[in-house]
């Protein structure tokens, strides 16, 4: 058949075929040759039937061709499900609207792994905002003319989070035109960003001065204004996201001007100073005189501070004569001892602050100094704009906490409360402490589970602990976040069990075969050793028969012991969620059901093997009931009574696996073995109800383990979800996951794993 | 047998820290085992080099690993021309013929070697040698002394109760600020100032330690920055190379490290 032959054919039988033209079948017949061609016509039948709009199939037709001409063959067949996603969570509408936009973001967008991340990004976005996706997505164009698709994701997750569901809200960011408000997210590769070097930045104020403050990264302050100075206010420190205008090293260099800068302030400083009725100007000369001062006292203590803050003063003497200028210029005197500047206020200011050296411990000097200043101003007639004012150098914080404002103005409001969260995660420490803090949460959540309570009396758990949670968008550890409730697994017949086992009475045998393989790895006499502790004696004798005989005799005489014990505790945990009540496809059975087995056939094994060897399983409903069951402790060796709870799992609420984690990392710590393993079975990506980000509990769960590797735990995970290169990898790393395709072998697989992982 | 292969020549250099010779002095007087405890690289080896030297008796020291056996500090037979023969491991030796002899970082041997010292640290004072069927009885200037670093590596790794309870103990630490810029221009022959610097880069990074740190710099880390700095190698660079980099792997932990240097001087 010619190809004018299998076109006109298709015109014919394909459904939505004739919305489209002769021409553009004839393109799409030529980007996506060969068996690229069927799958397109599989996508564009699923977008044409999912979005149900006549306009879709020309628009994914065009779409599609313009990007497999751009971006190859493979993004172009993605773009079909992307849109499909898109119309499953935010509607025909939106999808329609990224078809439409298509075209122009494939043509403005270089590089396939940045149409990649848009493709991504948009599709996050309808789950995370139904609403807000066609708005973001008409957007797309137009800031991606502007800005990287980094920033472009950074823009987006920012005003769904701070829109929060509302319309107005979202319609008024997503309409945005506005280059300094986009400015805002651009991310350039050589850009540092807080989070890239936080952890040096946390272990350089320990080291220098031992401060452990509470640290946030924010872009936009709390007023919706862009963040662009540090702020501090008792133990907590703000800092911008990124600062704009340093790259590289620099930029690294000037985030450790600014934490220096702020531990000054936290070492030297004392009090903070009442407002009272001081004038703007004079509130802005103190906060100056008093971040001489803090530095002044820093330099000393440590000589090379003075460097690293002199680079960043820049201001030269000249003859315009704003306040700001002044300022900036006083800033630089008082650090610099080497700057000339003939400005007779300067000079004052310098000599003033030079004779009060002797009280340089005494913030009392600040408050004098930048008042008698402040009034020199005034006098000089020199307009300050405290409005537009913005503190410079740009390392330097914006002082607000430096001041006692009396009442709280409005804008402090959220940092106060930031406050009293760092407070109250303190006091965490008491159980008493955790249920007041339950009571303290949204109503309806708790009478939500006072109700569950009261119903289910026998099934309540009883918190054993609380864990904390890795925000990956905050960049920062949520301290004591989860709680930890412990069930009582019930027991249930286990002749449910018996009866997989029996099935699987093969798998049973070599099992035995294998343990009793393993267990031979008691000390081994190596004999014949050219070294060792003890005398071969049967290879002495020979040497000495040699040796009387005029023969070389051979050296090794030695003989020695080699330990090959197994030093080894594993910790299974299994993922008891509602979707492992999903029925395995072409069986009968579960994926809860095969788990059971799976864990039954382990324990078995382990009883013979001797390894310590303990079966958890959790399962989640919002961040404060993290279910956790012990099927069998290390300690217990009652078989019969594992199997019985292991039957009595039932699959239900959600999977938080951090927190699982965590707890299991605690429990196997006990565990004096050399070596401490947590075997994770999961059939889902991490997920709860009170998570909307479907990345966080995935980077939460990868920071849980990075945690474990770091106490000397190593994790493994068996995946049981097809969908799970896209998470597995990321949370357990490349290497320490296994994706079981057929869930029915896991009976079969899991116990012939553990030994693959230990001998 | 002559131990004098064993004895120190020249005087070891340490600069005491508190009464810690004078302890020393009394328990080897009473020939009580002694314990060194502290964190790696305090001078706890100089300071059993020096008290040998001050007692005027041989030192013998053994640094235990994980792989040591009862044989390799007890002895065992070998085989010459004519057939087999005994020789004594470093403890016989010392045991013998009247050694100090210092098992150092003694908690790296297995425990079931550990144990062989144990009738060295009671009264009894033997040291049974169950292969060749001979009860060695120890020397009057025997002593043993072991070092000890508590907290280091795993929980695994300590000393039994019924081994740690047969010594007395001398705890050492980083020493004062002024104390060791006085050992650290000593030993590596650079002038007090840039010593001083030197110490104070150490105390921030012993502020680290359970921050991103299992250690602090030590004071030995601090020598050999010294010494290349006596080298002409600049401040900073001999800081790098001394005790940044060998500190730590973590990068984040690295830079955090070269910024508090920098701030230093």
């Amino acid at each position: 058949m010619t190809d004018d032959g299998l076109i006109d054919g298709l015109l014919r039988s394909v459904r939505f075929a004739q919305a489209i033209d002769r021409r553009t079948w004839q393109s799409v017949r030529e980007v996506f040759p060969g068996p690229a061609f069927d799958l397109w016509i599989d996508g564009f039948e699923r977008v044409a039937a999912k979005i149900g709009d006549a306009a879709a199939p020309f628009a994914f037709a065009t779409g599609s061709v313009e990007v497999a001409r751009l971006h190859g063959t493979d993004l172009a067949l993605a773009t079909a499900d992307t849109a499909t996603g898109i119309a499953k969570a935010a509607g025909p509408e939106a999808a329609l609207r990224f078809l439409a936009v298509l075209p122009s973001v494939a043509a403005v967008l270089e590089e396939n792994a940045a149409l990649r991340i848009w493709l991504r990004t948009v599709e996050e976005a309808a789950t995370l905002a139904p609403g807000a996706a066609s708005l973001i997505i008409r957007a797309s164009g137009f800031v991606l003319g502007r800005l990287s698709v980094l920033a472009f994701r950074a823009w987006a997750a920012n005003g769904i989070r701070q829109s929060a569901g509302d319309a107005a809200k979202a319609a008024l960011y997503f309409a945005v035109t506005d280059m300094a408000t986009l400015k805002a997210f651009e991310r350039d590769p050589d850009d540092v960003a807080f989070t890239d070097i936080e952890a040096s930045l946390r272990a350089f104020l320990i080291a220098l001065w031992k401060i452990r403050p509470v640290i946030r990264a924010a872009s936009v302050r709390p007023g919706g204004r862009v963040m662009r100075r540090a702020s501090f206010d008792g133990a907590i420190i703000r800092v911008p996201e990124i600062f704009a205008g340093y790259r590289g090293a620099a930029a690294a260099a000037h985030y450790h001007a600014v934490f220096a800068h702020i531990g000054a302030h936290l070492r030297y400083g004392r009090a903070k100073f009442p407002v009272a009725s001081l004038r703007p100007v004079q509130l802005a000369l103190v906060g100056l005189i008093e971040d001489a001062r803090v530095e002044a006292l820093a330099a000393e203590e440590y000589p090379g501070l003075r460097r690293l803050w002199s680079r960043f003063h820049v201001a030269e003497p000249g003859t315009a004569l704003t306040a700001e200028l002044l300022m900036m210029r006083l800033a630089r005197a008082l650090i610099d001892p080497a700057y000339v500047d003939d400005d007779p206020w300067i000079s004052k200011a310098r000599r003033m602050f030079r004779d009060a050296r002797d009280q340089w411990e005494d913030p009392a000097i600040s408050r004098r100094i930048g008042g008698l200043l402040g009034n020199d101003i005034g006098q000089m007639r020199i307009q300050f704009n405290a409005r537009s004012h913005v503190i410079e150098p740009s390392y330097r914080d914006d002082n607000t906490g430096l001041w006692d404002f009396g009442d709280t103005p409005p804008e402090q409001a959220e940092t106060a409360e930031m406050l009293l969260e760092a407070v109250r995660l303190n006091e965490q420490e008491t159980l008493e402490g955790s249920e007041r803090r339950e009571r303290d949460d949204t109503s309806d959540i708790s009478a939500n589970r006072a109700g569950k309570l009261t119903a289910l009396p026998e099934d309540a758990g009883i918190p054993i602990a609380r864990r904390s949670e890795w925000d990956h968008v905050g960049g920062l550890m949520r301290h004591d976040w989860t709680t930890i409730l412990e069930f009582k697994p019930k027991p249930a017949a286990a002749e449910a069990i018996d009866a997989i086992l029996a099935d699987h009475a093969d798998v049973e045998r070599r099992i035995a075969r294998l343990v009793k393989a393993a267990k031979v790895s008691r000390p081994v006499r190596m004999r014949r050793q050219p070294q060792g502790d003890r005398l071969d004696l049967d290879a002495a004798i020979r040497a000495m028969i040699d040796h009387r005989a005029g023969l070389p005799p051979d050296t090794r005489l030695y003989e020695t012991q080699e330990m090959r014990a197994r030093d080894l505790s594993v910790l299974a945990l299994l993922d008891i969620s509602e979707s492992t009540r999903d029925r395995v496809r072409d069986t009968t059975t579960t994926v809860i059901a095969l788990e059971r087995a799976a864990a039954a056939l382990l324990a078995q094994a382990m009883a013979d093997l001797g390894d310590p060897f303990a079966l958890h399983a959790f399962c989640s409903n919002g961040r404060e009931e993290v279910r956790y069951y012990r099927v069998k402790d290390f300690a217990e060796d009652n078989l019969a009574m594992v199997k019985a709870r292991l039957a009595g799992l039932r699959g239900m609420l959600s999977t938080r696996l951090g927190a699982a984690l965590r707890q299991a990392g605690a429990e196997i710590a006990t565990q004096a073995t050399h070596r401490k393993l947590v075997l994770v079975i999961t059939d889902g990506e991490p997920a709860d109800i009170d998570v909307a980000d479907k990345r966080y509990l995935v980077e939460d769960a990868r920071k849980a383990v990075q945690e474990l590797a770091r106490q000397g735990v190593d994790v493994f995970c068996v995946g049981l979800d097809g969908g799970g290169e896209n998470y597995l990898p990321r949370i357990f790393g490349p290497r320490n996951y296994l994706m079981l395709n057929r869930v029915e072998a896991l009976p079969e697989k899991l116990p012939m794993l553990y030994f693959r992982l230990t001998i | 047998m002559d131990l004098s292969n064993y004895l120190l020549t020249g005087q070891p250099y340490y600069h005491p820290v508190g009464n810690e010779v004078a302890l020393f002095e009394a328990a080897y007087a009473a020939r009580l085992p002694m314990m060194l405890k502290g964190p790696t690289g305090c001078g706890k080896t100089r300071f059993i080099e020096h008290m040998a030297w001050r007692l005027g008796k041989p030192l013998i020291t053994v640094a235990c690993h994980e792989d040591m056996t009862a044989s390799d500090l007890v002895g065992r037979f070998l085989l010459d021309a004519e057939g087999t023969v005994w020789h004594d491991g470093p403890l016989t030796l010392a045991v013998r013929h009247g050694a100090v002899c210092y098992l150092d970082e003694i908690v790296e041997a297995r425990q079931d070697t550990t144990v062989v010292i144990h009738p060295l640290t009671d009264d009894r004072r033997i040291l049974p040698l169950e292969k060749k069927n001979e009860l060695v009885r120890a020397h009057p200037d025997f002593q043993i002394v072991i070092s000890y670093n508590p907290g280091y590596q795993s929980v695994i790794k300590d000393l039994k109760e019924s081994t740690k309870q047969r010594f007395a103990a001398l705890d050492f630490s980083y020493p004062e600020a002024s104390i060791e810029t006085e050992i650290v221009a000593h030993e590596s022959g650079i002038a007090h100032e840039d010593a001083a610097v030197l110490v104070r880069i150490a105390g921030r990074t012993r502020n680290l330690k359970g921050h991103g740190l299992d250690e602090g710099a030590s004071t030995r880390m601090l020598v050999q920055a010294g010494r290349l700095m006596s080298r002409s190698i600049p401040l900073r660079e001999a800081c790098e190379v001394a005790i940044v980099l060998p500190i730590s792997d973590d990068p984040d932990m690295r830079r955090a490290l070269t910024e508090t240097i920098a701030a230093c001087v």
